[in-house]
């Protein structure tokens, strides 16, 4: 006969953390039946491409003996260790070789999640992944950038560089939308790496490294807006350039993934996707 | 000192039976909230004891592959969120599962199924 089950015990998680899971389970649990513990939206809850691992375990254990009757036995449990890692925990007596000691939670559920990038579903210049206080601005042409120089002489330099070429300016804002005043601590370094949208896979690099000894100090205040860096991006016969330096040689049409590394504290990551064509004739 | 504490003077300085009587449920109280305290972390205690083991079975290695074979699983889920595709895979369950519905909703569940698996 099935016997209604009444348990109170703690759970234990490992790997990626559910939001609002709950701490303990107190209650029963009718025959042949389920209660349902925990309820999200997985969008919600992993928000970035990659690959996660949640382990659930109940506090309460379940202990069994296992009788092994030949050599092979003790072969055969430790064959079957891996299957239930890393949950079961299997204990050889030395004492009594006869005899193992298995432990392994009475509740678990072990599932990996993979959240892909679509890449159909991607439309040019989408942010794929940035922090809470970055906006991202995607402009063609140079002017973006020239109403915001003052000195002639390096108006003079992007003009001179990029003035009527078929360029595109990704520029990286500081957008405090918080109550405090934000400080960024910036080195001046950044790192472009450009993937194959498709295959995921690295086709182009491009970064400055400068020497700073002493970081910019970049204080923004709540509900203010400062402009961080300018990325000025050039593709001719194939070739990618990102503010004149050579990002990739040999670059086919198409869809793309920038991930752009701010040498910056707090570090600032931004990843989004950008389209090459060819120049129209 | 825990007279004066309680009521600020011991019965024989009132020399009421008000007095001792208000010493006496006092001291009543203060007697049953220690028993209370005491009560609550025994029984904590006993929360504690009982989630590092629940039963004790002989298996043989046979009855043991069967349930480790239960527990093992290998479920699909697939779905697609605007810009992402998520792939949702249970690796091992034991006494609970999951469902996720076409727009991602996950829930998770205890059984009881009350078979031979659900030991």
């Amino acid at each position: 006969m099935i016997k209604k089950i009444y348990e109170d015990f703690k759970w234990i998680i490992y790997g990626h953390k559910l939001k609002n899971f709950p701490e303990r389970f107190k209650g029963s649990i009718e025959p042949k039946s389920k209660i349902e513990i925990y309820k999200a939206y997985l969008p919600m809850v992993f928000t970035k491409p990659g690959f996660f691992k949640v382990i659930i375990v109940s506090s309460k254990e379940l202990t069994f003996n296992i009788v092994l009757t030949s050599p092979s036995d003790e072969i055969k449990i430790k064959e079957m260790v891996p299957k239930l890692a890393p949950i079961l925990e299997v204990e050889f007596n030395t004492t009594r070789p006869q005899i193992c000691k298995v432990k392994l939670p009475k509740y678990s559920l072990y599932i990996k999640v993979e959240v892909k990038l679509n890449p159909e579903r991607l439309k040019p210049f989408h942010v794929i992944d940035k922090p809470w206080f970055i906006d991202v601005e995607v402009k063609k042409g140079i002017e973006s950038i020239l109403q915001r120089i003052d000195n002639p002489k390096i108006r003079e330099v992007f003009i001179r560089r990029w003035g009527g070429k078929n360029v595109t300016v990704i520029t990286i804002y500081v957008n405090n939308k918080g109550n405090k005043t934000l400080t960024i601590l910036d080195w001046g370094n950044y790192d472009v790496y450009v993937f194959d949208i498709y295959k995921e896979k690295l086709v182009g690099y491009c970064g400055v490294k400068a020497l700073v000894m002493k970081p910019f100090r970049i204080n923004v205040e709540p509900g203010q807006q400062k402009p961080l860096i300018d990325l000025v991006m050039e593709y001719e016969n194939k070739c990618l350039y990102i503010n004149g330096h050579k990002c990739s040689s040999k670059l086919e049409p198409g869809k793309y993934i920038l991930k752009i590394n701010l040498n910056t504290k707090p570090f600032i990551t931004v990843t989004m996707v950008v389209v090459f064509k060819l120049p129209e004739r | 000192m825990y007279k004066t504490l309680i009521i600020g003077k011991s019965p024989s300085q009132h020399g009421d039976k008000v007095g001792r009587l208000i010493y006496f449920f006092t001291s009543l109280l203060l007697i049953t909230f220690i028993l209370l305290i005491a009560y609550n972390i025994l029984n904590e205690h006993e929360t504690e004891k009982s989630k590092i083991t629940e039963s004790k079975v002989i298996l043989n290695v046979l009855a043991f592959s069967d349930l480790v074979n239960s527990i093992s699983k290998k479920e699909f889920y697939e779905f697609e969120y605007e810009e992402f595709t998520y792939n949702v895979t249970v690796i091992q369950s034991n006494n609970m599962s999951i469902a996720i519905s076409k727009n991602g909703l996950l829930s998770i569940y205890l059984e009881n199924k009350g078979d031979k698996k659900n030991i």
